[in-house]
């Protein structure tokens, strides 16, 4: 059932007690459980957090930790489970669940009281009526026990059981066989529809708004807001755009809504006329800048090179890209020497005017997106930070668990970068990032100068083969989607003529894991033409793999990531195309 | 034997504070005495440790000592720059106040840098003074010296080192007067 009100049944009821939050292993997750945290530690709430990667995870995590505590919170995982199914939860366990992924299992939204979900539900979510899934069982007598009931004997009404049971029993001797029939066919035909609109609730899988944002209005309506829980929140909505999460109206939506918050605290902190505050404070600001990936951090020309908006538009895999590049920059105006250098030690003159220089020239070159709202943050004197110059550190961060190390140390490391004010962590995530930027780079080179984007058809595939080193940077969720997006966006901006037929293709990516050696992953993107991110490959996976029966070691809570074992890869991608012909 | 700062912070937490609760409780009965009871808006005189606590958990909000502004900072910087000897100062551990508030709240006292800036001037004088007269006293070789006025965190700055300085002095000067009695 969903909770709207988050300060009384949520809040107040896990005040006093002992909680077991669950937190899956992306960066929004990461921001929300920060906020979380800091919520809790103000009223001495005593809690554990768990990190889980997958369902198995939450299971297996779930089994060992279930007496710690009778008030359980998922943090962007279980709201795609049956909680009550998998977790088979006793009688006075409260789940309260704060996930982004959609669409919500319906056993989760039609249960009562044992799973709240946090947040509303929303028209365009289209949730089945509770009629056509659950209710409407009016033979629950022996007739049932004939067709394949499995569906109809788990959803049976309760108060209508008994009474219904005594009427057909009454029933039952005047029934002549012509009726029973009737009925059988009318029940089957039920069955039949439930099934179809449970498959189209069921197909697309998506995100809605984000969590640390859902996190961060629960701190305003308990007035523990400040600047550094808006800065978290700001990270986490930050996430789902660099990622491509979510379409451009909620983003927008999410934008404007954290540019209140901003200007109100702002206000807030203000004391007084004319005193200015401290400087030695948090400061955010909603500025035009460069969207660049953490130019801040980089030289302008790597920066350049690795960002997939620009890397695409001038073929910077190709030598005639490059010097069309050098060509761009000295329009602008910036020496080449000058973009060679760290970013701290450029001219000083050329770093204040850089985003007004870009601003001249980006129409003639088609980069309008190159210069985008963002926000930025400075603490004190030190220099500034834009929100995605945190979020690439974080996903570097989280990514950089491996054989030999831990998953759990690397969440507590990307943890430990939204501590207060403690920069280290954010600059060994940055370092890390630009690694995983450049090794992603290069890779898209790679295949696109070998070819392996491969036109299947029904979509497009690329598998990249093992051993390749640098894959453990993107043998992970989220890397492989960055290298997923980009090495589609530069596939399809190479296209022309037949093949700007590629722009309605989704594109299967594979690499091989990182944490486990002889398995790969496999991810599905939507085609670019869309324009939206919700993505039907999960349902295809899944019945994929039904199919060929391979057994699919991690089932992650983002539907179009799975993992399986190697050897079965090929079998898997055949069935696969011929499901999405 | 000396203190070393952190015991000092702690004895000056001591000190009451007045802060404006946003939460509703009762009376509380600790060991150093009784504080309370809270009500929303309406402020009440508690221990600073519990102060800059309630602080960090956004349940209250404090309100400066008065002589944390800027004009009375200026005064007493003036005076302290012109008098010889330590002037009094209003508060006996300015300095650890000052950090643990302006540490703790910086958004409820007005021109924190500035205030920040005129502590550590006063700080800084009343060092160099403390310094130069110790340096003076032993190149006197004088045997009491009194000075008032002086905080407990200044004292423990040269508190190690001086008795034992003045104690090996004491020693060599020993020394040499046996030597000379003997040598007479």
């Amino acid at each position: 059932m969903y909770v709207s009100d988050l300060k009384r049944e949520f809040y107040d009821v896990i005040l006093g007690k002992r909680v077991l939050i669950f937190v899956n292993f992306d960066v929004d997750a990461i921001a929300s459980c920060r906020i979380l945290q800091y919520l809790l530690l103000c009223d001495s709430i005593s809690y554990s957090i768990i990190p889980v990667q997958n369902q198995n995870d939450l299971i297996s995590a779930y089994k060992e930790s279930c007496e710690q505590s009778n008030h359980v919170i998922l943090i962007n995982c279980g709201g795609t489970l049956d909680i009550v199914e998998h977790l088979e939860p006793t009688e006075e366990k409260v789940f309260f669940i704060a996930d982004s992924h959609r669409p919500y299992d319906v056993c989760n939204i039609y249960n009562d009281g044992q799973v709240c979900l946090l947040g509303k539900s929303s028209e365009k979510e289209e949730i089945p009526s509770y009629e056509d899934i659950f209710g409407n069982d009016d033979d629950n007598d022996e007739t049932s026990d004939h067709l394949d009931g499995e569906e109809s004997d788990e959803e049976v009404d309760e108060e209508g059981d008994e009474e219904e049971i005594r009427e057909s029993k009454s029933k039952r001797q005047k029934l002549d066989p012509a009726e029973m029939v009737m009925r059988r066919r009318e029940k089957r035909l039920w069955h039949e529809k439930r099934k179809e609109i449970l498959f189209n609730y069921m197909q697309f899988s998506f995100y809605s708004s984000s969590t640390a944002l859902l996190m961060f209005e629960l701190a305003w309506k308990l007035s523990r807001d400040s600047n550094d829980l808006l800065w978290w929140a700001i990270i986490g909505v930050g996430e789902q755009q660099l990622l491509g999460k979510v379409d451009s109206k909620t983003s927008v939506l999410d934008n404007g809504k954290l540019q209140s918050h901003m200007i109100r605290l702002a206000h807030l902190s203000q004391h007084g006329g004319d005193s200015a505050g401290t400087k030695d404070a948090l400061y955010i600001t909603h500025e035009k800048d460069l969207s660049l990936s953490m130019y801040r951090h980089w030289s302008l020309l790597e920066s350049l090179k690795y960002t997939p908006q620009t890397a695409s538009h001038f073929h910077l895999w190709t030598l005639k890209g490059e010097k069309k590049l050098n060509e761009f920059l000295a329009e602008l105006g910036l020496p080449l020497s000058q973009c060679r250098q760290k970013y701290n030690s450029m001219d000083i003159e050329l770093r204040n005017d850089l985003r007004s220089i870009f601003q001249k020239k980006v129409e003639k070159y088609d980069l309008e997106d190159l210069i985008e709202y963002s926000f930025n943050s400075q603490y004190g004197f030190r220099p500034k930070n834009s929100a995605s110059d945190f979020v690439f550190a974080l996903l570097a961060l989280l990514d950089s668990a491996e054989r030999d190390k831990d998953p759990a140390d690397a969440f507590h490391d990307a943890l430990e970068c939204l501590s207060n004010s403690k920069m280290d962590a954010v600059y060994r995530g940055i370092e890390l990032a630009k690694l995983q930027q450049m090794a992603i780079g290069k890779e898209v080179h790679t295949c696109l100068d070998m070819g392996h984007v491969i036109n299947a058809g029904p979509c497009l595939y690329a598998v990249i083969q093992d051993g390749t080193p640098d894959a453990k940077y993107y043998g992970h969720p989220h890397s492989l989607l960055m290298l997923g997006q980009f090495l589609l966006k530069a596939h399809i901006s190479r296209a022309r003529g037949r093949g700007l037929r590629a722009r309605e293709l989704p594109l299967i990516i594979s690499s091989p894991s990182a944490t486990r050696p002889s398995h790969c992953l496999l991810l599905g993107l939507p085609p670019l033409s869309l324009d939206s991110p919700k993505n039907l490959i999960g349902k295809a996976f899944e019945q994929a793999a039904e199919n060929t029966q391979t057994e699919i070691t991690s089932v992650f809570f983002d539907s179009s990531v799975i993992e399986i074992n190697s050897e079965f890869r090929s079998n898997f991608l055949d069935s696969l195309f011929s499901l999405l012909e | 034997m000396s203190m070393n700062p952190a015991q000092v912070e702690f004895l000056a937490e001591n000190q009451t504070i007045q802060i404006t609760p946003n939460f509703s409780h009762d009376r509380l009965y600790l060991i150093c005495g009784e504080v309370g009871p809270f009500r929303p808006g309406i402020p009440v005189q508690v221990p600073l440790w519990m102060a800059i606590n309630l602080k960090q958990r956004q349940k209250c909000r404090i309100t400066a000592p008065e002589w944390m502004t800027v004009e009375t900072l200026v005064k007493i910087k003036e005076d302290e720059g012109q008098s010889k000897t330590f002037t009094p100062m209003p508060d006996e551990h300015y300095m650890v106040t000052t950090q643990l508030i302006l540490g703790a709240a910086p958004h409820d006292i007005a021109n924190t840098d500035e205030i920040r800036i005129l502590v550590k001037d006063i700080w800084d004088m009343r060092i160099a003074k403390l310094r130069s007269s110790v340096d003076a006293f032993l190149k006197i070789g004088g045997s009491l010296a009194k000075v008032d006025h002086l905080t407990l965190m200044e004292i423990n700055t040269v508190r190690p080192f001086l008795p034992h300085a003045l104690d090996q002095l004491f020693r060599l000067r020993q020394e040499k007067n046996s030597t000379y009695n003997q040598t007479q």
